[in-house]
């Protein structure tokens, strides 16, 4: 009796769950996964992000070390944009940088991930390899390592200027003058570029592998050549990890964004941190406004190319 | 003798029998067919070619971390000297020692701290990334879309802009005033220094680099065929069964691929410890406040021991360069080490992922 009852009690209380509609359900249980990501959100990203965007509304003040703000609109975005000489340059320099850096990156990153995933012998020992950049770009062993780094810059800049005939022959084809110096940039930076798409040629070489070997089985039965193979199977079943590793790579190449200042580069990111933390509590204001405007502007880049982009990627849903 | 027991002719015989024609034989010359020594030249040259390239560029990877390597096992008297290159002339282990000692990183210790703390953010990060990507990808409502701009939202936003209201946040840590009021002081605790607070933003998603898995996860979810999920809903599946016995598993290669990038930058993250667990127990985190001040640090360690007070000086940079070496290697091998045995199933779970397409 009483196991009847309890199973007749269970039903009723799960009755409105069984009643919803399918579509209510994925709703419903779609918020319920989201829950821990929602709660922090909320509560450690929103609401740090709504805290500074007032802050850059404001003129900070440090009062018995809290800090205190008196509303003044847009004074601080004012001053960034129109009495700081530095801001606008260095974002437009830091612009240029991305378009220039990120295909170029996606490209080689794409190309070391299709080597390195065939069926050879060391594959294991080339596939550990590439994943140290990722352990060193992090910052570990940062002082030695940029001083071993700028020693064999300095060494293979010397070795790529042996090919200055080279480069001359190319000059000298015909090719308008900025591809040239494009392509020469590429090759003299190519040092800098493998050590650091490490994350992206690991994304690759996992979306490389998630790729079924049927669909290549069939591509080969079929009589596809090298080239068709890649463009009509390799290339749409990597195209949602391009994305990623565009969103990524622009992302990253913001945050690491090298700039003039002066005579020698600075971190963009570095620059911004010495102007909020001088010392002078009045500057947090105007240091949240600079980096309120520098990732809306990441966001506008992301947005605009992987709108572009994401026309052309392909999902099996 | 092959493996099935035939000598070459013999096979080639067999095929001329069974088939009457073939690929690889040229049955009226009595060779090998014009379209095999084809395919093998062309392997040849597809496989040279990828090695030259995969050494040239394996190359530029290696240097650094063998100049590390050169540098910490060096003996102290070789140190500066020009002619050498690559290989050490006189190794010591002296640096190695040094470093592993109690003034300097306090090596054991401090990885015992380091590793099981770097594995529950790991776990936590990728249980909430995985829960919030299958969201994302499959179990749709109104605003999902909308909601998913913040993912990328986390991705972009400079961590240096939310800092100080982050800092805020754990250092009077509170939830709606909930803990305030079971305290019964009104205020929240102070979570500064306490390894909780880097737990809290791992578990809700919010950790290092956790909107990168996010995305990657849902990519990944979107790549696999809906008919699997779907089939599992129309035998009675739910939601929760559907994800943990089917779409995790069939993921299971992006899964170990968010893995290992989450231990790694973990691991060797100063940004967040620097910021709400500043401990010299771990690892990262000591290798760059002791970088800065290294001098210091070599005189005190060297004074631990009669022979390093001899050997060691710690005004010459070279001592200092070497110590920084040696202490950055052996904050690196661990994950080096780690990385050599995961790197296996790697490529096993990646391919099994493989199977599951349509």
């Amino acid at each position: 009796m009483s196991k009847e009852k309890k199973k007749s009690g269970n039903a009723s209380a799960l009755s409105w769950y069984k009643k919803m509609d399918f579509s209510k359900k994925t709703a419903m249980w779609g918020i319920i996964f989201l829950l821990p990501w929602l709660f922090g959100l909320i509560f450690f990203f929103l609401r740090p992000m709504v805290n500074t965007l007032w802050y850059s509304l404001c003129s900070m003040q440090l009062v018995n070390g809290k800090f205190q703000g008196t509303f003044i609109g847009t004074e601080n975005y004012k001053w960034v944009i129109g009495v700081n000489t530095n801001f606008n340059r260095m974002f437009v320099e830091a612009f240029t940088n991305m378009v220039k850096e990120v295909p170029f990156q996606i490209f080689l990153a794409l190309f070391i991930a299709i080597l390195l995933n065939g069926e050879y012998k060391g594959r294991g020992f080339f596939r550990a390899i590439f994943v140290i950049p990722i352990i060193l770009a992090t910052g570990v062993a940062s002082p030695t390592l940029s001083s071993a780094e700028a020693q064999f810059a300095t060494e293979t800049a010397e070795a790529v200027m042996d090919m200055k005939w080279l480069e001359e022959l190319v000059i000298n084809s015909g090719i308008p003058e900025q591809l040239t110096t494009l392509l020469v940039t590429y090759v003299e930076n190519i040092f800098d570029v493998v050590t650091t798409c490490g994350v992206q040629v690991l994304l690759f070489l996992a979306g490389l592998q998630a790729i079924s070997p049927s669909l290549y089985e069939v591509a080969k039965m079929e009589g596809c050549t090298q080239f068709e193979t890649f463009c009509k199977i390799t290339l749409p079943m990597v195209s949602p990890t391009i994305l990623v590793c565009l969103v990524y790579s622009i992302a990253e190449s913001f945050a690491n964004a090298q700039v003039t200042n002066g005579d020698s580069t600075i971190a963009f990111s570095s620059y911004i941190r010495s102007i909020t933390f001088n010392g002078n509590a009045a500057y947090y204001g105007y240091g949240a406004a600079m980096s309120f405007i520098y990732f809306a502007g990441t966001l506008v880049a992301i947005g605009v190319i992987c709108g572009i982009v994401s026309k052309g990627v392909f999902y099996y849903d | 003798m092959t493996k099935k027991g035939m000598t070459r002719k013999e096979r080639l015989a067999k095929a001329e029998t069974t088939a009457g024609i073939s690929f690889w034989v040229d049955l009226k010359k009595g060779r090998l067919s014009k379209y095999y020594i084809q395919k093998i030249i062309r392997n040849f040259i597809m496989s040279l070619f990828r090695y030259v390239i995969l050494i040239c560029l394996g190359f530029i990877v290696i240097k650094p971390l063998w100049t590390l390597l050169k540098n910490a096992i060096t003996s102290p008297t070789m140190l500066g000297d020009k002619s050498l290159m690559w290989i050490p002339q006189e190794v010591s282990r002296i640096f190695i020692d040094m470093s592993m000692s109690k003034n300097l990183m306090n090596y054991w210790s401090s990885l015992l701290y380091t590793l099981p703390t770097t594995l529950i953010l790991t776990v936590l990060q990728v249980i909430s990334a995985g829960l919030a990507s299958y969201a994302f990808a499959r179990l749709k409502f109104k605003g999902s879309n909308i909601l998913f701009f913040f993912v990328i939202l986390t991705i972009v936003v400079p961590g240096d802009s939310i800092m100080l209201a982050q800092y805020a946040a754990f250092r009077n840590f509170d939830i709606l005033g909930i803990i305030g009021l079971v305290n019964g002081t009104g205020s929240g605790i102070n979570l500064i220094g306490n390894p909780a607070s880097l737990y809290i933003l791992a578990g809700t998603g919010m950790g290092l680099k956790s909107g990168l898995y996010i995305y990657f996860l849902r990519q990944a979810v979107r790549g696999l065929p809906i008919s699997v999920e779907e089939a599992a809903f129309v035998d009675g599946a739910g939601f929760l069964r559907t994800f943990f016995t089917i779409v995790l598993p069939s993921m299971s290669g992006s899964i170990l691929t968010v893995s290992v990038l989450s231990f790694l930058w973990n691991y060797t993250d100063t940004y967040y410890t620097s910021l709400l667990n500043p401990t010299t127990s771990h690892l990262a985190y000591n290798l760059s406040s002791l970088s800065g001040n290294i001098r210091w640090y070599i005189t005190t360690a060297a004074q631990t021991k009669p022979e390093w007070v001899t050997t060691i000086d710690a005004t010459n940079p070279f001592v200092q360069q070497a110590m920084i070496s040696a202490c950055s290697l052996l904050t690196v091998l661990p994950l080096l080490i780690m990385y050599a045995f995961v790197q296996k199933r790697f490529v096993q779970g990646a391919a099994r992922s493989g199977l599951g397409g349509d």
